[in-house]
């Protein structure tokens, strides 16, 4: 062989140079910057996953469903083939359809024998299993239970938590006088009405821990603040002072909330306990102050004042103190509300005489109008911090909007309903 | 002096070739990232790849994180969907180890 090789050597030039390769090759290494990127979008498939037929659609349609929506995936189309978990992936068939990851799974029996849905994630460039879980589930909970395996497989794949089982809260004005405060999945479906009234139902806000919305309420023919247990069903007044009780929003630790009170005149903030009780005044300038809403460490209670003349964003620190102006750009910028991160806030800004979701990095005060819609209402984000959800109105009617925080995905939340408005996003589902 | 003139030409084409090497290497890879979303900044991702004279990717080694473990994973797996990469178009350009190291933008 070798004698071959040397004698190859003398003639050969191919020869030479692969020998070459092989000597060079320990010490040289060539170096290779690259900036770019081809896509935003990680090619998945989701393969038809085995077991029970009708369940297993359910899963594997809510799953492609959620992924497909988040505006961050490219499904790719699976094949006709079921595939379970425990089916061995054929790689270089999915690296040829350009899947980058890919998931199995299916519906059968626990050892306990109740339902569960069982899914395995694989990375097809790698060649090995990137995650896999099951979940005890049932026929009403099979939609739950496909939104978790989309948020695992989001998670493993782009870094940060999913939100596909998040819940949201809205308010339906489904008549002239009724007024229906529902709660659904993520995605709009699966929606239970937590509250029916003849009056204005308005300003949602889940607790941290999501057990609890804070909302207020004009069935009794002026605004009260109630805070709403979700799970026993049980209302408690937390603020029902003279004049008008408005805008709750909660501390990030769940004890307090921020409220609208007119009881002293004008319109000013105050903190209350969750309770009801420990009412303290926290605005002081003789202005309209509203739409308080708390940093995500607690230091501070943003929110909107005419003080300068039009409406514009503060802060003011949590204890009390002397209110720091936010917003500058325009003449009219509204509702703030900050991210989980508490890096930037989203407001409605007005431009060119319409009323626009708008973005704001706090460090530096860069600010993006993130819609060209005509009037954009109640920012709430997603608790992950990449989408935002906004009431908006299309043909005069309104609808909800979910809005990338770059801009460039854009979503309609299918709500079969006439009129919707008044969206709050809840927390994770831990 | 024809034959360093000869040598100097050859360098230089060799150079041009590695330039051109290199060049679709960096684009394939490139254009198989898909970058996961909220990347803060432009962090940079540091690989050692070991190929086969092929091109076929053996090993793909995270030399330097960019910080961000969605990123470092994003661009892993576009290095090995680039398998097999590019090859020069002069043999003995070929390099049995690369270190790519990777950006989300230009500056």
């Amino acid at each position: 062989m070798l004698g071959i090789v040397l004698k190859l050597r003398r003639f050969g030039l191919v020869a030479i140079s692969a020998l070459a390769l092989l000597q060079a090759s320990a010490h040289a290494q060539l170096t290779i910057e690259i900036t770019g990127a081809g896509t935003n979008r990680i090619p998945v498939a989701i393969a038809d996953f085995g077991g029970e037929a009708s369940a297993a659609r359910v899963i594997t349609s809510v799953v492609r469903g959620d992924l497909e929506r988040s505006g961050l995936f490219k499904m790719i189309d699976p094949g006709a083939a079921v595939m379970t978990e425990a089916s061995a992936p054929v790689y270089e068939e999915w690296k040829s359809r350009g899947a980058d990851a890919l998931a199995a799974g299916s519906i059968g029996e626990s050892t306990d024998g109740r339902r569960e849905a069982r899914f395995r994630l694989y990375d097809v460039t790698k060649q090995s299993v990137l995650g896999g879980s099951a979940f005890v589930t049932s026929k009403p909970m099979l939609r739950a239970a496909g939104h978790r395996i989309a948020d695992m497989i989001y998670e493993k794949l782009t870094g940060e938590p999913g939100i596909f089982s998040t819940r949201v809260a809205y308010v339906i004005k489904a008549g002239a006088a009724r007024y229906e405060l529902h709660i659904s999945d993520a995605d709009g479906q699966n929606a239970q009405v937590a509250l029916i009234s003849k009056e204005p139902i308005i300003s949602p806000s889940w607790s941290p821990e999501g057990g609890r919305l804070a909302y207020v309420s004009f069935e009794n023919k002026k605004p009260v603040v109630y805070v709403h247990s979700l799970a026993s069903g049980k209302r408690i007044v937390v603020a029902n002072f003279k004049g008008s009780n408005s805008a709750p929003a909660w501390s990030p630790d769940g004890r307090k909330l921020a409220v609208v009170l007119s009881k002293d005149g004008g319109s000013q903030i105050f903190t209350v306990n969750a309770d009801g009780s420990g009412v303290q005044r926290l605005t002081t300038a003789n202005a309209i102050n509203t739409e308080p809403n708390f940093s995500p460490d607690g230091q501070f209670v943003y929110f909107t004042s005419d003080r300068g003349g039009s409406p514009q964003i503060y802060r003011i620190a949590a204890g009390g103190g002397d209110a720091q102006r936010v917003s500058f750009e325009g003449s009219y910028n509204v509702t703030p509300r900050l991210s989980p991160d508490g890096k930037s806030m989203a407001f409605i800004s007005r431009r060119d005489g319409s009323f626009r979701l708008s973005i704001m990095d706090l460090a530096s005060r860069q600010v993006q109008i993130l819609t060209d819609s005509h009037k954009d209402e109640s920012p709430t984000f997603s608790p992950n911090g990449r989408m935002i959800l906004i009431a908006t109105e299309v043909g005069g009617r309104g609808v909800l909007s979910a809005v990338s925080i770059d801009g460039r995905i854009k979503q309609r939340l299918s709500i079969a309903a006439g009129d919707v408005r008044e969206p709050a996003w809840g927390p994770l589902n831990k | 002096m024809q034959t360093e003139q000869a040598s100097a030409e050859k360098a230089r084409a060799q150079s041009l070739d590695e330039e051109a090497y290199k060049h679709r290497i960096r684009l394939k890879v490139r254009n198989n990232v898909s970058l996961p979303p909220g990347i803060q900044g432009n962090p940079k991702a540091e690989f050692e790849v070991t190929q086969l004279p092929t091109g076929d990717v053996l090993d793909v080694r995270l030399l330097r994180s960019s910080g961000n473990p969605a990123l470092d994973a994003a661009v892993e797996r576009a290095i090995r969907k680039s398998s097999p990469l590019p090859k020069p178009a002069q043999p003995e350009l070929f390099k049995r180890v690369l270190n790519l190291s990777y950006r989300p933008q230009d500056d």
